[in-house]
């Protein structure tokens, strides 16, 4: 059953009630909020998942709720729970949703060690998965709303989840997140497309969530062999080029913008070692979309 | 439904559980488990003592895999910074470096170490060292956690210990003990008795040897006055327990111990809640031992009141009746066992004020604390 076939009634009882099940394919989430913003918002951007009710089981249960203490009569604030604990600090209630997203990202990220783990967009075509591992800045979001709306499969936005055994990038399907001038972008350039209202002066500044293709959520459970890393770079005005990068400081870069590399010790490291020579590896400086995106495709093509 | 989440994870924790479990059983397990930070304990006793015929659906697997690996890397870190920390305070002591509960467990290679997670690294010092100490874990990043002034003259003058040192970039947490409960309480041991209760280790320091290991477990969730931790804090008891009962020296020396520093009473609660929450029988031959009276009548009833409850998982799917009066009594009882009446007086006025702050500020204090505990642990 998908989302969008539930009555409205049903969801939103389902929802309040804690008995609403997300179903990413590589995990199930229990989801509830007491926010209509955070409920609204969910109907939306999940609208092709697949969800269960009363489902036996999810990997994580999760919330977003008003707080308990006396503070909310001053400020309306937000707090996300995971299974009923507090694990971070309340944000202002207009960021309610963006914390249930940031909350969903940080229970993988610290808990799902079963994966190595990439701060990383993931992208696929013609059966080649891309990762574009990134620092905040880089425009990868925006890239990866381009490619993912211009016939690319979306694995992820933020996390490239790797399969040490079968050596394989798993899809953890999930809203892009557009931050600050890249939601007028992309709301120019898609205009069809679903994107959440925006949340003004978070920590990661303006934000606003795209709705995944409908294609890429019904093929969140095929996995997709690696094929390049590239390490994108928006230079305001300057023309697209693409540098050959040495697996020595990809290696480095990867590490970098690790989750849990720490944690799978040798195995990753030699995992990483021996996938590395078969992958192209680039950096790509870029402002024109287009240009790096048609590149890129020349690439999995070829 | 409720108490069977309990009884799955108690049988699993004990190695009694035997029988395949319904995907919401594995559910609730994993919520419980985790909820009390034994989830990296279930996963290794499921995985690692392979000792069980368990169905284990891969998507259960997933999270005991996630929870070992955890726990390896935790461990690792413990180890090293155990041996760091000693590299740079041996020079000061007179005496071995004695490293305490969670930590001891893992230099120890104790059972109780199996999935076991923590966030400070307790140490034990002989009191005249601990200046020497002080200053040089201060000159290797270690520094106070806390500014605030009553804090400070609280551990000065009372405490078993100094305030907590955090290392200012690692974030490690150690607690440098010299005694093993506070010297307020009144009820202090002589030290020299844990002193000389020690093993070698492989890192180069000592630890309590498995006798003494649960006799200082015991006093300290008996002399606790609060107990978020005490349902992991039984299991470690269980399997310290395990260690021991083989022994007949070490059951020997365990009741001399406890009958010379003056906690039999201790042992015995031990022996009454693993038996009581954990399912797990300790035989006569070892009761026997206890040279006085055990407890009984009202006094034994209000204790099975309060152990009963809070030492039971503490989680929404685990149905504890009265657990909040249970929790309160403990609570008295605990600060009652630490400090005398008019320094406990103050002691809680002055930490009531601080929790309405808090109820008011919404945490902004220590909020900085909990992430990298969070960080660091998960």
């Amino acid at each position: 059953m998908l989302l969008s076939e539930l009555a409205d009634t049903q969801y939103l009882d389902a929802v309040k009630k804690s008995e609403l099940n997300i179903e990413f394919g590589l995990i199930s989430v229990n989801v509830s909020s007491s926010f209509s913003q955070v409920t609204k918002t969910i109907a939306e951007l999940y609208r092709d998942y697949k969800v269960s009710l009363n489902s036996d089981w999810f990997d994580f249960n999760i919330s977003v709720e008003r707080p308990s203490n006396f503070r909310r009569f001053i400020r309306r604030q937000a707090v996300f729970k995971l299974d009923g604990h507090i694990p971070f600090k309340p944000l202002p209630s207009a960021h309610a949703y963006p914390l249930f997203e940031w909350g969903m990202n940080w229970c993988v990220a610290n808990f799902y060690h079963k994966y190595l783990i990439f701060h990383a967009a993931v992208l696929e075509k013609n059966g080649k998965a891309v990762v574009f591992p990134a620092p905040p800045g880089s425009g990868k979001s925006t890239l990866c709303a381009s490619l993912a709306l211009s016939g690319w499969r979306l694995l992820s936005d933020e996390m490239a989840v790797l399969d040490i055994e079968s050596g394989r990038v798993l899809p953890f399907v999930r809203p892009i997140c557009l931050k600050n001038n890249s939601i007028s972008l992309v709301k120019d350039w898609f205009p069809e497309t679903f994107i959440s209202d925006v949340a003004t002066d978070t920590q990661k500044g303006d934000v606003a969530h795209v709705r995944p293709p409908s294609d890429s959520v019904r093929r969140c459970n095929e996995d997709a062999e690696l094929f390049a890393v590239v390490f994108p770079k928006f230079v305001a005005g300057s023309p697209t080029e693409v540098f050959s990068m040495t697996q020595i400081s990809t290696l480095n870069m990867l590490i970098e913008n690790a989750f849990n590399f720490d944690l799978f010790g040798h195995q990753g490291f030699e995992f990483i070692s021996s996938k590395l020579p078969n992958l192209l590896l680039l950096e790509a400086t870029y402002s024109n979309v287009d240009e790096l995106r048609n590149i890129l495709e020349s690439e999995v093509n070829n | 439904m409720s108490l069977c989440v309990q009884k799955i994870l108690t049988g699993i924790l004990t190695g009694n559980h035997s029988g395949s479990l319904s995907t919401s059983q594995w559910r609730d397990l994993i919520l419980v488990a985790r909820a009390h930070s034994l989830l990296p304990r279930v996963a290794s006793m499921l995985l690692i003592d392979a000792d069980n015929n368990f169905h284990i659906p891969p998507k259960v697997h997933a999270h005991l895999v996630a929870s070992i690996r955890h726990e390896t890397l935790f461990h690792n870190q413990v180890k090293n910074e155990v041996k760091f920390v000693n590299t740079k305070i041996s020079g000061a002591l007179n005496r071995k470096l004695i490293v305490l509960k969670g930590a001891g467990y893992v230099v120890a290679n104790s059972s109780a170490a199996k999935g076991r997670i923590f966030s400070d690294i307790d140490l034990l010092v002989l009191k005249d060292d601990i200046p020497k100490v002080e200053r040089a874990l201060h000159l290797f990043g270690f520094v106070s956690d806390t500014d605030s002034e009553y804090d400070q003259k609280y551990y000065r003058e009372w405490a078993h210990e100094i305030p907590p040192l955090r290392h200012f970039q690692r974030g490690t947490v150690l607690d440098v003990h010299h005694n093993i409960i506070p010297v307020v309480s009144g009820r202090a041991p002589d030290i020299d008795f844990f002193l000389s209760s020690t093993i070698e280790t492989e890192y180069g320091v000592e630890v309590l040897r498995p006798a003494a290991m649960f006799l200082h477990s015991a006093i300290h969730l008996f002399f606790s006055e609060e107990f978020t931790n005490g349902f992991r804090d039984l299991s470690d008891l269980s399997l310290l327990l395990d260690e021991i009962v083989d022994d007949d020296d070490e059951v020997n020396y365990l009741f001399e111990l406890a009958y010379n520093t003056g906690f039999e009473n201790e042992v015995f609660l031990a022996f009454r809640y693993l038996e009581r929450v954990f399912h797990k029988q300790v035989s006569a031959d070892i009761t026997q031992n206890f040279k006085l009276p055990i407890p009984e009548g009202f006094k034994l009833a209000l204790n099975d009141f309060i152990f009963g409850k809070v030492l039971a998982a503490n989680h929404r799917l685990v149905n504890v009746k009265f657990r909040g009066i249970a929790e309160w009594l403990a609570f008295v009882r605990g600060h009652l066992l630490k400090m005398p009446f008019n320094i406990l007086v103050k002691h809680t006025a002055s930490k009531l004020w601080r929790s309405i702050v808090k109820s008011v500020t919404g945490d902004v204090e220590n909020n900085h604390h909990v992430q990298q505990k969070d960080v660091k642990e998960q």
